[in-house]
């Protein structure tokens, strides 16, 4: 079960001019019901694995194992509808997905694709609506006439309401502002712990990788480089800074401190955690010196 | 699928096409079109046939890529050779069914149509493999000059046609994009008859002719804030040059319609 990537190649347009290979005998497996975060350059490969694990691309060469669908070369594309009904890709910049007259048709696009009656279908629709926050007032709105964050909202739920069991999120969070980040990235966070999903991150903000993931894949011109948690990952400022990976700032706020001989007893992932360890800290330096 | 399509696609290489000046490649490319239609007989289309050959080869780019660039247009060549088959007005009929009449000229002239679309098809492969969209539009611009006399906005057409040119790249990215994202909810292009695929097209145009105008709308204020104005003369960055190897293209172009008259009149 999960997903699994063994000895998988892939080449853009091969046999012409224009052939570019993307990624180089990869192998990798991502544990159902983990939060994988995918980071890397651009250009490194993370949206071709993206677009391979579901079905929309198929690989030049190797296996790729999604739950019990299996992809090779070989693999005819009317075979990878049921691939597809098992994951949710969000897009980059989903917003530019929207076509519907109103934002419930749209949202309810997708269920109908997959066979859901139109009751079932709307049903599903409206509990996505709620998931994302869209107030209920602008349902039978254009989608057109949103905001660009209300219009990524819409997009959102038009993947969620496939209930899918994986979720594919390439960047879900690019071009917000940052209270729309926080909203959106908490969203897919209790998402995932009350429905456990499998949850896929492509993203260059490393704040998210430490607060929401639970695994890490970096890649690097077309090979993986490194599978590991969050935490070991940044803990290792040496690796980071020769593949020009950034360190989050709670993180380096911790580097600081321990550059001035302060050190804390664990990582934190986020803000608040942080604080509970500082607060732990003064407070075991506060007990020693009144001891003293 | 798009991938698929070579024609229209520029490969960057330094060879002796590569080199040439656009306008000279536009205007024998034209030229080319005219010769074509000279030929009448098995020795000139063979002759052509080797010269199409020998300037493929001369683009450094492989034969391959050239008959790549004829699959796509597959489905055009056999209609139009089987409408030159079955529907010739004169010769001695072979085969005769209700209105279909298959007669000895109608299937020559069928051979005669099919030679002529693919040697014509390579050559504008040749043209746009080795000329960037935007040399190609700066020689459209060039050659419509004269047009300038009757007030033909030569200018702002040559400026919708780089601009036109420029976002075909992007906007064939941008139908990937969509066709991926829809197809992830569903949406299924390989099967069904053919109006569940004509409706399948719907939520890919939508989108894409949304982003088309925002684009469009961004790129005109951009425009402006750079203090574009229509009417106004214009200088140019790219500048062409006409090369002796232009000349001696054109001559060798000359040569060999020489060479298909001779063959036409007295062989």
């Amino acid at each position: 079960m999960g997903i699994k990537f063994e000895s998988v190649s892939f080449t853009y347009q091969p046999q012409t001019p224009f052939a570019y290979q993307a990624l180089e005998n990869v192998s990798l497996e991502i544990p159902t019901n983990s939060y994988t975060a995918l980071i890397g350059h651009t250009g490194s490969g993370k949206s071709t694995i993206l677009q391979l694990l579901d079905g929309l691309l198929i690989p030049t060469e190797g296996l790729i194992t999604v739950n019990d669908c299996r992809i090779t070369p070989q693999t005819k594309q009317k075979t990878l509808a049921t691939v597809r009904s098992q994951v949710g890709m969000v897009f980059q910049f989903p917003e530019n997905q929207l076509f519907e007259q109103t934002v419930l048709a749209d949202v309810m696009f997708g269920p109908l694709n997959f066979g859901k009656s139109k009751e079932a279908a709307s049903r599903l629709a409206k509990e996505a609506l709620r998931l994302v926050g869209l107030p209920d007032d602008l349902w039978q709105q254009s989608p057109f006439e949103l905001s660009g964050g209300q219009m990524r909202r819409v997009a959102i739920a038009g993947v969620l309401a496939l209930e899918p069991k994986i979720l594919v999120l390439d960047e879900p969070t690019a071009g917000l502002d940052p209270k729309g980040r926080l909203e959106i990235m908490q969203m897919f966070a209790q998402l995932y712990q009350a429905k456990k999903l499998t949850v896929i991150l492509v993203t260059h903000q490393m704040e998210d990788v430490l607060r929401y993931a639970n695994n890490v894949i970096v890649m690097d011109t077309g090979k993986v480089v490194k599978t590991t948690t969050p935490l070991t990952l940044f803990a290792d400022e040496k690796w980071l800074k020769q593949h020009q990976l950034a360190t989050p700032k709670v993180i380096q706020f911790v580097q600081k401190m321990k550059q001035n001989g302060i050190e804390l007893t664990a990582l934190p992932t986020n803000v608040t955690e942080l604080a509970d360890l500082l607060m732990q800290k003064i407070k075991i330096e506060g007990d020693r010196q009144n001891d003293e | 699928m798009m991938n698929k399509l070579i024609v229209g696609r520029f490969v960057p290489k330094d060879s002796f096409v590569h080199r040439m000046d656009a306008r000279a490649k536009v205007l024998l490319s034209i030229a080319y079109i005219f010769i074509i239609f000279e030929v009448t007989n098995w020795l000139g289309y063979l002759i052509m046939g080797l010269f199409t050959i020998a300037v493929t080869s001369l683009t450094k780019v492989s034969l391959k890529t050239y008959i790549q660039g004829i699959k796509p247009l597959i489905w055009l060549i056999t209609f139009t050779v089987f409408i030159q088959m079955f529907f010739a007005p004169s010769g001695h009929v072979l085969w005769n069914y209700w209105i279909f009449k298959v007669t000895d000229i109608g299937l020559l002239n069928a051979v005669y149509v099919l030679v002529r679309f693919i040697l014509i098809i390579m050559m504008s492969t040749v043209l746009t493999l080795t000329t960037s969209p935007l040399a190609i539009a700066d020689a459209l611009e060039y050659l419509m000059k004269p047009l300038l006399k009757i007030k033909f906005p030569v200018y702002e057409v040559s400026l919708m046609l780089s601009i036109a040119l420029r976002f075909v790249p992007t906007l064939m990215d941008e139908t990937e994009r969509i066709m991926n994202a829809q197809r992830a909810r569903g949406v299924d292009f390989a099967n069904g008859g053919i109006i569940k695929r004509v409706k399948a097209l719907v939520p890919i145009l939508i989108p894409l002719f949304t982003n088309a105008m925002k684009r469009a709308i961004e790129l005109g204020d951009a425009m402006e804030a750079r203090g574009y104005q229509i009417d106004k003369p214009r200088s140019r960055y790219r500048i062409l040059v006409w090369h002796r190897r232009d000349t001696m293209a054109c001559l060798v172009f000359g040569l060999l319609l020489i060479i298909l008259i001779i063959i036409k009149h007295f062989i």
